[in-house]
């Protein structure tokens, strides 16, 4: 592929990349986002593992709320509907978003369990909380 | 517990086709073995190193052992992004 002769993608040429397909390669090289330097950080092997849909959602989600400075490769691993409850649930308590001008770890924690042992969030909790405010 | 429904919303349909239940529980047991806690956090959220050949994945852990020394377990539990190194 062309884009192997590229800076910014020959880190990405990993043995990872022989699980993926052509196409699917060829998808991720090419998302919009990665036109923005600011998400040039992301571009690891991480993103021939998640779908485009979800990288792309939470990189919008990230600038809704504009911390798209502080995006992490963690955060992009984090299921979007629990990343916008998150970030929810820190506005609501007046929790900043960023801390030491780092993304608040608790956006970086992808981690159910560690969420609830360390910060003692109920995800699961919250998005049912948020799920029936929803549909009121 | 694994959260099914989690992982096919964020992970590529080729990687949960590729997940051979032999490796992904050798591994498990090795990173049960290296002390490294949330194991089914890792799971939820990093499956796709669980599709590395269970050799090739002792190789490259034991290989960030020697770059990150005996702490390696540690700072996984304290920050999962190390994973990444793996793929």
């Amino acid at each position: 592929m062309e884009e192997w002769t590229k800076d910014e993608f020959r880190d990405l040429l990993t043995s990872n990349i022989w699980n993926s397909n052509y196409e699917n390669i060829k998808e991720k090289l090419h998302l919009d986002c990665w036109k923005n330097p600011l998400y040039e950080h992301l571009l690891t092997p991480t993103i021939f593992s998640i779908k485009s849909e979800q990288i792309t959602r939470n990189i919008e989600i990230f600038e809704y709320y504009k911390i798209e400075n502080f995006i992490t490769k963690s955060s992009i691993r984090i299921n979007s509907e629990i990343l916008v409850t998150l970030i929810e649930y820190l506005i609501e308590n007046e929790i900043s978003l960023v801390v030491d001008d780092k993304l608040n770890p608790i956006l970086n924690t992808c981690e159910k369990r560690k969420l609830k042992e360390r910060y003692g969030i109920d995800i699961k909790h919250l998005m049912e909380r948020r799920n029936k405010k929803n549909v009121r | 517990m694994l959260d099914k429904d989690d992982i096919l919303s964020k992970f590529e349909p080729y990687i949960i086709e590729q997940l051979d239940e032999d490796n992904l529980n050798k591994i498990i047991d090795f990173l049960i073995f290296e002390k490294v806690k949330y194991i089914e956090d890792i799971l939820n959220n990093y499956i796709d190193i669980f599709i590395i050949d269970y050799n090739e994945f002792v190789k490259k852990f034991n290989k960030l052992k020697v770059k990150y020394g005996n702490n390696l377990s540690y700072m996984i539990n304290e920050n999962m992004d190390i994973l990444e190194k793996l793929l």
